[in-house]
């Protein structure tokens, strides 16, 4: 289990965790909801070890993969190298195939369009025989048809070789088809934290939906 | 329209050329004294007529050696001088003032006094290895900015060997940039040779060659000199540019 525990961090003056607590169970797929500037990406960050922070983090098991907010490839390698730089034993072919990529092996990062570029960097991580999967926003830029295949690929993935999956969405449909617990941050602090159930999904987008827009008046 | 443009690209190449080949001409016609300014015509036959002494082999080639030497004992210094700068950031401050007593230095005094305490052979190439310097720097720092530090993190998060991030990510990402410096620096350092060679007074030199030339009143002869320097220290460039744009086709 990963166990964050009086979390504390700042940006300047800004507070963004005081006091943060959260568990999370092994090769469970926890989703991170919150609106913008609400430390969803900088929780992330702390979990990867790359931002400084005060408190205790336990039970992050190496090794860990990411997908980042940007795409992150490496624009002198091809798609094929890309992928081979961090997992040299994949399949090229038969992983490029399963996210609709056949043919791309020899294309730069810079001949992709982003929606392609994405789904490099999302097989790149899923490739990468980790404990811990990290997701920061990793559907941005796919449609919606590419979209829903990644989050079922992900998911027979999960089903064959479990391994904690934390992703961070603005998006509460994606948030609640792929996650079997959905947190909702606002203001550092824990608003919602449900687990998602056959029957509740509905129930949990709606309870989301009514949560996030608190205050905000539609025209 | 692509080879429209690719042609209009040329002609733009072409042009500032052709513009000085015609005020060349037009200047000779009004100056009409060859010990001033000879036509393009009398330097041509100076410039091949260089190709017959063997004397002129020994001077271009020991010339390009003082450069390519001076050179890279400046691009080694400043490599090394650039990756310690990025890897801690007091070491700028130590670094910052040499860079600029280097820009500082007067380029003909230093050579006199470097004449004195080393030989004429030594003194051009420490002159332009210090007047190169900053230059240099400045191009190697620039090249080993273009390193995304976020990529350097993924492959660390990724558990990528430090081999491996250095072989596939960071030289590959800085080399076309270096490229590129060593083309530019090779030409600059080049045509600073032939300065401090003159002063020095080098044997075997193409400064030495333009000295002699002077006192002899041989204008054709030291422009075709010229040109030489400018031919030389241009294809240089233009090799190094063509090999950076291969290697950085990822770009």
């Amino acid at each position: 289990m990963i166990s964050i525990k009086n979390l504390n961090k700042k940006y300047d003056q800004k507070v963004v965790y005081k006091n943060f607590n959260i568990d999370i169970e092994e090769n469970k797929i926890v989703a991170v909801l919150g609106e913008s500037g609400s430390g969803k990406t900088t929780l992330l960050n702390i979990i990867l070890g790359l931002t400084e922070f005060e408190g205790e983090i336990a039970g992050i098991k190496q090794p860990v993969s990411a997908i980042f907010q940007k795409d992150r490839l490496i624009p002198n390698l091809t798609v094929e190298e890309n992928l081979k730089l961090v997992c040299p034993n994949v399949n090229v072919a038969n992983a490029l195939s399963s996210v609709g990529l056949a043919g791309c092996e020899n294309l730069y990062p810079k001949s992709l369009s982003a929606g392609m570029s994405r789904r490099v960097a999302i097989l790149r991580a899923i490739e990468y025989n980790s404990n811990l999967l990290v997701m920061d926003e990793p559907f941005i830029n796919l449609d919606l048809a590419v979209k829903y295949s990644v989050i079922k690929l992900i998911k027979e993935r999960q089903k064959n070789s479990p391994r904690t999956i934390i992703f961070v969405t603005h998006d509460i449909k994606e948030a609640v088809s792929l996650a079997e617990r959905v947190v909702l941050i606002a203001n550092g602090e824990i608003v919602i934290d449900k687990l998602k159930t056959p029957t509740n999904q509905e129930e949990l987008e709606k309870e989301l939906f009514l949560s996030i827009t608190k205050g905000v008046t539609p025209t | 329209m692509k080879n429209k443009q690719k042609a209009i690209n040329v002609i733009l190449t072409i042009l500032p050329f052709v513009c000085i080949i015609i005020l060349w001409a037009v200047v000779a016609i009004l100056v009409n004294n060859a010990k001033v300014l000879p036509s393009m015509v009398e330097t041509l036959k100076a410039f091949v007529a260089l190709f017959s002494h063997a004397e002129f082999y020994l001077a271009f080639f020991g010339t390009l050696l003082r450069a390519i030497v001076a050179f890279f004992c400046s691009f080694i210094i400043t490599f090394l001088l650039a990756l310690t700068c990025k890897q801690n950031r007091n070491a700028i401050k130590i670094v910052q003032p040499i860079i600029a007593l280097c820009r500082a230095l007067p380029t003909i005094a230093v050579v006199l006094l470097l004449v004195i305490w080393t030989n004429s052979q030594i003194a051009p190439v420490i002159v332009t290895m210090l007047v190169v310097l900053p230059t240099v720097f400045n191009g190697v720092t620039s090249a080993f900015n273009t390193i995304d530090n976020e990529l350097i993190e993924t492959c660390k998060v990724f558990k990528v060997t430090k081999k491996d991030i250095f072989k596939k990510v960071q030289f590959p990402q800085i080399f076309p940039e270096m490229l590129t410096v060593i083309g530019s620096g090779l030409s600059l350092n080049i045509k600073l040779m032939v300065a401090a060679e003159v002063i020095a007074f080098t044997s075997n030199s193409l400064g030495h060659y333009l000295s002699l030339s002077n006192l002899y009143d041989a204008t054709a002869t030291m422009m075709a000199l010229v040109l030489c320097t400018v031919i030389t220290g241009l294809t240089i460039e233009f090799i190094f540019n063509a090999f950076a744009k291969k290697v950085g086709a990822w770009k």
